[in-house]
């Protein structure tokens, strides 16, 4: 097991090295846990998330770099420059893997280099690296000059690294690793462009043996996930296989939130980007492989990346107004080689256009007219240089709005400051909630409360008691959403933390937590369903501690107002039995929500948090949390 | 579903999501010949129903299929999908969209 800390303090160039405090994983297991712990004892509310004493913290899980099925992600958390409070990103791919098969379980990178730097890690071992000429470089070649002619194949190591956009201080930039994956949201980009590191390269010395027991769990837990037949579609289409069904059912959304169904459909469904598709690819011990490299072989959009996956097609897709599959495509290699959040990035290109609508934002090259290929490519390229309009969108939604006034900030669909992932919280009510009261702002995959959306009634019979499971399973109905929230975030926390993927666990609950015991078991770690959630509850404890200490409130756990004033309606998609075709038909009525304020508070009732979402007393006792309680809220909150 | 000379048997069918939207019910009760399967049963809804349920894959042995259907609250797979249906029989449908 990953047992080795590795303080970094690039001011100071130094490295430290200690052993991680058993007590610390009995608590937090590894990844987002240990980072959540990490990141709240390090930076206080007065450190600004480009302040050198910002804490860039990257972590791997109990799980990682063995074979566990999808043991895959590479944890990073900091003080984000998107909401001012906590942040964190996660990736997929072999970097986490290699990381934790050189012995570590955690880089916490500190202070800020004099000139640009990379680390080069290997077995227990990290040196800080002039990196000058790799500065200004995008994200692929970045990795090339690192990985040399063993690039993609992984020989010659794994890298993480940012690009122009990182460098830049872009608000929404991601960090980039494997020629593909992204440890996007928040900014974390960002946070290592203002310490002048470009990158991680991490050679191991190869994998470390687990035991019999382990690889006895692991083999089930394998069979268990190819031949489960909920992961069929994953495993066949990946994640666009919900394109379709979303635009069904108004969960698409589209024209930045204007719309949650496009006509245009048959144009990027998954028989669409088939087109595109020249190769199935997955992370390291996944069995599920839900990614795919795409390729546009000639024309103006003319790339090779991989993906684009869901979040990413809606993001330059209907949320833009585009149905050229190809321009996605191409959004998406630009965005890698930048080194942006995807998500984000089409959020704010998506408000650009919104704007302009309204005539308060103009380019004099971009027409920033809904759909034009142009104005969407353009923008990324002026996003990730700053350059222009660019530098007033480079910070995310939230801070172009102020920058430009008269009413801006009603097109900008953001929480906490964090631009909203794919779902749209008037049909997808669960995601609403989630959303709103997500740590690390905006995210569907903080709670994926979707076990309605995905019709999992069987693990809603066995999770929830029977009288609430009917109207819980009911999308459109409001009362239950939080108790759906609640257990999706101690599970997503788990899952975190362990190191392994959500796709293996909450997307399709194929997994549940005491599936995860056998292997934990044979770590040495044996435990019971119920503590290991309560590991989870207390990851999420400490996430809002971290945010009440930065002066969050209530007021910060809610939607943009146009999902609260502003009903959507729903069309039926007809197709015609003849050509096949796709088109928007017959209203059928119009999703709204209803009572947010009553959700909230039930979410808060069932935390254990008070009117303005701050843990009580109660709930830090049994969390183990009263030390961290005493430090955010203030000693006296916590007597009597 | 009547057909003279053939015994008939009731299903109770739950919509969930968008199904509901699209059929215009939460919950239906449907006459269906004896002996009729699951796989019998979605062909029945698709022609009834043929918004609901069109590219859909209400062929639960179709890769791309999204409809999850329970039968007295056991999921249905390719392997029971031939499963003959009993009277009063509680099927549960669902547009499984999941996540993103």
């Amino acid at each position: 097991m990953p047992d080795t800390i590795a303080w970094i303090d690039l001011s100071k160039s130094t490295v430290r090295y200690t052993e991680i405090d058993p007590q610390l994983v009995r608590l937090y297991l590894g990844g987002r846990g240990l980072g959540a712990k990490l990141l709240f004892d390090l930076v206080g509310p007065e450190v600004k998330p480009f302040d050198p004493e910002n804490h860039l913290i990257f972590t791997t899980g109990p799980f990682s770099g063995r074979p566990w099925p999808t043991a895959s992600r590479t944890h990073v958390t900091f003080k984000s420059p998107a909401t001012g409070a906590y942040g964190y990103a996660n990736t997929g791919g072999h970097v986490g893997p290699e990381l934790a098969r050189a012995g570590f379980i955690a880089l916490v990178i500190s202070g800020k280099a004099s000139t640009p730097v990379y680390l080069k890690v290997t077995q227990k071992k990290v040196v800080i690296t002039p990196a000058e000429a790799l500065w200004g470089l995008g994200t692929y070649a970045t990795q090339d000059q690192l990985l040399g002619e063993a690039g993609e194949n992984g020989k010659s190591g794994r890298v993480i690294c940012i690009g122009p956009a990182g460098e830049n201080g872009v608000g929404i930039a991601a960090i980039i690793n494997d020629y593909g994956r992204a440890a996007a949201r928040g900014g974390p980009g960002a946070v290592m462009g203002s310490k002048n590191l470009k990158a991680i390269h991490v050679l191991s010395d190869g994998p470390f043996q687990s035991s019999a027991e382990f690889n006895q769990a692991t083999k089930k837990a394998s069979h268990h996930l190819i031949t489960d037949p909920k992961n069929k579609g994953l495993m066949a289409v990946g994640t666009n296989i919900l394109l379709r069904s979303k635009n069904k059912g108004g969960d698409l959304p589209a024209k930045n939130h204007q719309l949650g169904q496009v006509p245009f459909i048959d144009q990027i469904d998954p028989k669409a980007l088939d087109h595109y598709r020249i190769k199935k690819v997955g992370c390291a011990s996944c069995p599920i492989r839900c990614s795919r490299i795409s390729e546009v072989k000639e024309g103006d959009y003319q790339t090779e990346v991989e993906g684009p996956e869901y979040e990413t097609m809606d993001s330059f897709g209907p949320m833009c107004w585009n149905s050229n599959p190809e321009v996605v495509i191409r959004a998406n290699y630009l965005c890698n080689e930048y080194g942006l959040d995807t998500i984000s990035t089409g959020v704010t290109v998506a408000f650009a256009m919104e704007c302009a609508e309204h005539k308060l934002l103009s380019d004099p090259e971009l027409s920033l007219e809904w759909g034009d290929p142009a104005s969407i490519l353009g923008l990324i390229e002026k996003i990730g240089r700053r350059a222009g309009i660019g530098d007033i969108l480079a910070d995310g939604v939230k801070n172009a709005a102020v920058k430009i006034g008269r009413g801006a900030d009603a097109f900008a669909m953001q929480v906490k400051g964090l631009e909203m992932p794919r779902q749209e919280p008037r049909f997808a009510k669960g995601f609403g909630l989630g959303h709103a009261t997500s740590n690390r702002g905006a995210d569907h995959l903080y709670g994926m409360p979707a076990i309605d959306l995905g019709g999992n009634w069987d693990v809603a019979r066995q999770i929830f008691a029977e009288e609430i499971v009917e109207e819980l399973m009911d999308p459109a109905n409001e009362k239950y959403k939080a108790d759906m929230l609640v257990y999706g975030e101690h599970y997503c926390a788990i899952t975190d933390a362990l190191g392994i993927c959500k796709f293996s666990t909450v997307e399709e609950y194929s997994q549940m937590p005491a599936d995860l015991l056998p292997g934990l078991e044979s770590l040495g770690m044996a435990m019971t369903e119920e503590k290991l959630l309560e590991i989870g509850e207390r990851i999420v404890n400490l996430e809002r501690l971290f945010n009440v200490r930065c002066g969050l409130t209530r007021q910060d756990d809610y939607l943009p107002k146009r999902f609260t004033t502003e009903p959507l309606p729903l069309y039926a998609n007809e197709t015609d039995p003849v050509t096949g075709e796709t088109h928007l038909g017959q209203y059928l009525r119009s999703g709204q929500l209803y009572d947010f304020d009553g959700m909230l508070d039930r979410y808060y009732k069932l935390r254990g948090w008070n009117t303005q979402g701050c843990p009580e007393k109660d709930s830090l006792i049994r969390l183990g949390l009263v030390k961290e309680g005493e430090v955010a809220i203030g000693k006296g909150a916590l007597i009597g | 579903m009547d057909n003279p000379g053939q015994k008939n048997i009731v299903i109770h069918i739950h919509f969930y999501g968008f199904l509901a939207d699209y059929t215009a019910a939460r919950r239906i009760v449907l006459d269906v010949p004896n002996e009729t399967s699951v796989a019998g049963l979605l062909k029945i809804l698709s022609d009834l129903y043929p918004a609901a349920f069109r590219q859909e894959g209400a062929n639960l042995e179709d890769d791309r299929s999204v409809v999850k259907v329970f039968r007295n609250n056991e999921l249905i797979t390719e392997e029971t999908i031939l499963q003959t249906l009993e009277s009063s029989d509680e099927m549960r449908l669902f547009p499984a969209i999941s996540g993103g």
